[in-house]
């Protein structure tokens, strides 16, 4: 086999400088950045699954059988304070199949704990189990930086560069020339053709139909890695730029004195409201649907000593997407309002930002566009692979 | 045949390749830390069953800030994340010599995240040192709360980057020392100075 002539293969008639310098780009930045690119996407399509696969091991806890009427909150704040306990805060899921999570602390002891309680009947179903957590965070830390701290972090940043160059080459050899028969190739897979034919095709055609969704969780991905890619998808979406952001300015910025203002009425509140007794859950999560009146999993955290507010979040899911979008509202001991931040209220490069994670790993629309990811960074991992082999075709 | 082992021999160099490097151990190292502490075999058997059961509320307490979509609230999660450590290490210390709860403590310190403020006992001693009224004394909190929560708001842009956290960290601690100098006399100014001048972004520390 001659190497040398594969990897500098001469212009073909008719081709293209354009298209022959994409291909030559295409064959060896593939080469070089294959094998990260598989760890990448392989690592990435099993940790979009981390979700489910944490309540299917803990299924006992987490899915319990629905009946006509829920408990109400009280139910569980006055079984849990007959056993000297204290709630702390509160998650209660939008689907009605799903368990309450409640963490709780011993009064005396101070010891914290956090189950699983069915809303119907009441029970209390223990606490869950995290060993999938270790494993995760492996292949976590394998998808960030190869298991090689600083050093892989980078090294897997410019690979995902050179990848995202890759799809954009590869898009420019896929274009089909105007014949029928070229351009209902470059579409469609022919499933009934010999192995190299498929191989061909599984690499050309879903690469294709990929693209677009590999394109933005690779920029979601560096997005994390770059500032530079931070500052222009930040600016490109009206906000600014991360050195603007880290600029030292004298005395208090605008932000940083309205948050001032919001903490010293929390000072006085800790204060003022050391003696009022605090209200119900129950009207907490009344007062709640008052202001958010969308279904959503809500999650309360109780005042303490230190924090005198209850902090409540909702996830609003009524949008045409079915995107998670969180909603934050505080109110006192009282019941008053106190704050609320409405995500739709804020300017769309903070909604960016917020969700730039659910973006990158898929749970932004829950467990349909986890799937979805799942499938198209099982194609990533599989174009490495069906390249290589049509490389090898050519070289044996 | 041929290509199918060409491929599988591929793919198990990249996995060799990427699992063969030193792997950094996420999260707290306790076998290296019993062996630090160099436990008799009661010890061990306690320090297991502890740090055993202190890790599974520290998994419970993120999964119930994080479960269904939840975004996790930064301050209350490393705020309690405080509290299960303090108790844990009030635990640990019922069985531990001197020695090794100094080693343990100096471990613990070196390894576990901070809450990014200045903590109880700092501000306690700026009260009593400084002589704070009670307004400054709530514009002492309300700076320290404001300082907490500005760098957290900002962590989905710094994530993963020390140094870019490092410059977020020194741009709110100049407005979180300015809100509280603001209350100062010159004197309980420069005294304050001296109190917070070790405190440091979590890359310099």
């Amino acid at each position: 086999m001659n190497v040398k002539k594969i990897l500098l293969r001469k212009r073909r008639k008719k081709e293209s400088l354009f298209k022959y310098i994409s291909g030559l780009l295409h064959l060896w930045l593939g080469l070089l950045s294959s094998l990260v690119i598989l760890v990448v996407c392989l690592t990435g399509c099993m940790y979009a699954f981390k979700n489910q696969i944490n309540d299917f091991q803990n299924r006992n806890q987490v899915f319990i059988e629905t009946k006509s009427e829920k408990l109400p909150l009280s139910y569980f704040e006055d079984k849990l304070k007959k056993e000297n306990q204290q709630i702390n805060s509160i998650l209660i899921p939008k689907n009605p199949s799903r368990s309450v999570v409640i963490s709780f602390f011993d009064i005396d002891s101070k010891n914290i704990q956090t189950h699983y309680f069915n809303p119907y009947t009441g029970e209390d179903l223990g606490s869950g189990n995290g060993n999938f957590d270790g494993f995760f965070n492996t292949v976590e830390a394998l998808h960030k930086n190869l298991l090689m701290g600083d050093v892989g972090k980078q090294i897997v940043g410019v690979f995902v560069l050179v990848f995202i160059f890759m799809l954009l080459s590869g898009l420019v050899l896929w274009w089909p020339k105007r014949k029928k028969k070229l351009v209902k190739q470059a579409f469609t897979i022919k499933w009934k053709a010999k192995f190299y034919r498929i191989n061909y095709d599984l690499h050309n055609t879903l690469g294709f139909y990929s693209l677009a969704f590999l394109l933005f969780i690779s920029v979601t991905g560096i997005y994390i890695t770059y500032p530079w890619v931070k500052t222009v998808v930040l600016v490109s979406l009206g906000g600014e730029s991360i050195s603007e952001q880290t600029q030292s300015q004298e005395g208090v910025s605008d932000s940083f004195a309205n948050l001032m203002d919001e903490m010293l009425k929390k000072e006085n509140e800790k204060i003022d409201q050391v003696a009022i007794k605090q209200i119900p859950l129950d009207s907490i999560l009344y007062l709640t649907q008052k202001e958010l009146s969308y279904p959503g999993t809500t999650t309360i955290l109780l005042p303490d000593e230190k924090e005198p507010r209850y902090r409540i979040q909702k996830i609003n899911t009524s949008n045409w997407l079915g995107a998670m979008l969180p909603d934050i509202i505080d109110f006192d001991r009282n019941g008053e309002l106190k704050r609320s931040d409405l995500f739709i209220n804020k300017p769309l490069h903070q909604q960016f930002k917020e969700l730039s994670n659910p973006l990158h790993t898929g749970e932004i629309m829950g467990t349909p566009s986890v799937i979805l990811y799942f499938l198209i960074t099982l194609i990533g991992f599989s174009l490495p692979i069906t390249g290589f082999v049509i490389w090898w075709k050519k070289v044996k | 045949m041929k290509n199918t082992f060409l491929i599988t021999a591929f793919t198990g160099i990249l996995l060799l390749a990427s699992c063969g490097k030193e792997q950094k151990k996420r999260g707290l190292d306790y076998d290296k830390l019993k062996q630090e502490l160099a436990l008799n075999s009661e010890q061990a058997q306690k320090f297991d069953a502890l740090t055993a059961n202190y890790k599974q509320i520290m998994q419970e307490n993120k999964a119930a800030n994080t479960s269904e979509g939840g975004q996790l609230n930064r301050v209350a999660f490393f705020s309690k994340m405080e509290e299960i450590y303090q108790k844990q290490t009030a635990e640990i210390a019922s069985f531990l010599d001197e020695n090794q709860l100094k080693t343990y403590n100096a471990f613990m310190s070196k390894n576990t995240r901070k809450r990014q403020r200045y903590n109880d006992e700092l501000l306690a001693t700026i009260k009593t040192n400084l002589e704070l009224n009670e307004e400054q004394a709530k514009v002492l909190e309300a700076a320290n709360n404001a300082f907490e929560k500005e760098f957290y708001d900002a962590h989905d842009i710094y994530h993963g980057n020390s140094e870019l956290a490092a410059e977020y960290w020194r741009k709110y601690d100049n407005q979180r020392k300015s809100a509280i100098e603001s209350t100062l006399s010159e004197k309980q100014i420069m005294e304050f100075r001296e109190l917070v001048k070790k405190e440091k972004s979590p890359s310099e520390k």
